[in-house]
């Protein structure tokens, strides 16, 4: 069987001859020539392989649908993009990056902070107008597209403080190196008017957060003033 | 055709995704993982899709695409998983117990994943998902001659495997 005759039965098998070419390549099996043993031996065994594959796999049609891909059709929730975890990060550089570019925050992606606080992770740290804010700003005011949120310590010693934008929402730590954004939170329209009042509410996940890092309770105004005026360390 | 729409277009298609996937990657978890991935793709790329096309097209080619990246990133550890399974461990249980539906799908799945990935592809898309020479061809984004000649010789090294190894 030559190369474009074992092309004529693949796809006679695969219902791809028109039905002229169909006819006659049937008409050819039929007549049950003796030379002809091998190719009605191909089509024999390229139906069985079909067989074989498709029920193969035809069980798979029939599995319950794990939850999590009915999850990811729906409409997106708010979610924590967690920095130090590699297989989320990806992620997070493409909300990282409308973030930055569209509240001009110039922050710098892709820093180390220290080995120590986050082995093998990749950091940003906050940079320009949003540096200013963590550094100078207390809780409730603003600096440019930027208000502060709440300030607490964090188990490891260091301060963090939550901040709101134009998008989004996030938290970043007062580390050796500058503030670490821990994470973010993309905050879709919130109006403006929303995050500029005391009462502006952070987005729930980023409140669990908070809660899982903070060691006691979130600081008071004297203790904040207290806190700036070290510049943030311990 | 609305996001919505699209949702629901993909959602009807999830079992053959699931299916899709489970010829690329040998783990189902890993399989989910690419039909999560292709699914994120695809709504974030909703604006792409053309209505009137084949939305199962788009999404095989968006998950194709997908476990490449995969393949890339991980440098090939899919098939040191598979040689882990010991296929011709498997082949030999064949032997002894054709009747069994379950071990003989094992055993297809098993020669599936030895294939190279672009004979495994073209023997996925046309002889499991039924996809035309010329649909598979313009997904693969490859001449309809080389899509059946991969086929070709992803076929030769499956019968190899199976057909001609008792399994029938």
């Amino acid at each position: 069987m030559d190369e474009m005759e074992l092309m004529r039965a693949q796809a006679y098998v695969d219902g791809e001859l028109d039905e002229t070419a169909c006819a006659a390549f049937e008409a050819r099996l039929a007549a049950n020539a003796a030379g002809d043993a091998e190719l009605r031996a191909y089509v024999e065994r390229a139906r069985g392989l079909r067989a074989l594959l498709g029920a193969a796999y035809a069980p798979v049609l029939d599995e319950p649908v794990p939850e999590r891909l009915h999850a990811a059709l729906q409409p997106k929730r708010e979610k924590v993009v967690s920095l130090a975890a590699s297989a989320r990060a990806r992620l997070g550089w493409a909300f990282w990056g409308g973030l930055a570019a569209s509240v001009v925050l110039g922050v710098v992606v892709g820093r180390q902070i220290g080995p120590a606080s986050t082995p093998g992770a990749p950091g940003v740290l906050a940079q320009g107008q949003l540096a200013e804010a963590l550094d100078t700003r207390l809780s409730g005011e603003q600096l440019g597209g930027v208000s502060l949120g709440l300030s607490f310590v964090a188990k490891g010693g260091d301060y963090c403080r939550s901040f709101r934008t134009d998008d989004g929402a996030g938290l970043a730590c007062r580390e050796p190196a500058g503030w670490a954004v821990r994470e973010l939170v993309p905050v879709k329209n919130a109006p403006a008017s929303d995050y500029r009042t005391a009462a502006s509410p952070l987005p729930p996940a980023l409140l669990e957060r908070i809660d899982a890092l903070r060691d006691g309770d979130t600081l008071d105004a004297t203790q904040e003033a207290a806190a700036r005026a070290k510049g943030w360390r311990r | 055709m609305s996001v919505d729409e699209l949702r629901q277009g993909l959602a009807a298609l999830m079992p053959r995704l699931r299916r899709f996937a489970r010829t690329l990657a040998w783990q189902r978890e890993d399989a989910d993982d690419l039909v999560q991935a292709a699914l994120e793709r695809a709504l974030r790329a909703a604006d792409q899709w053309q209505p009137g096309t084949r939305l199962d097209a788009w999404l095989f080619r968006i998950m194709k695409n997908a476990w490449i990246d995969e393949l890339r990133a991980r440098g090939r550890r899919s098939e040191v998983m598979v040689d882990n399974v010991d296929a011709e461990e498997l082949e030999e249980k064949v032997g002894r117990s054709e009747t069994s539906g379950v071990i003989t799908r094992l055993a297809v799945q098993a020669a599936m994943q030895r294939l190279p990935e672009e004979q495994r592809v073209a023997v996925s898309l046309v002889l499991v998902e039924g996809l035309a020479y010329k649909e598979a061809a313009e997904l693969l984004e490859i001449p309809v001659g080389t899509l059946t000649s991969r086929l070709a010789r992803g076929r030769e090294a499956l019968q190899a495997l199976l057909v001609d190894g008792e399994v029938q």
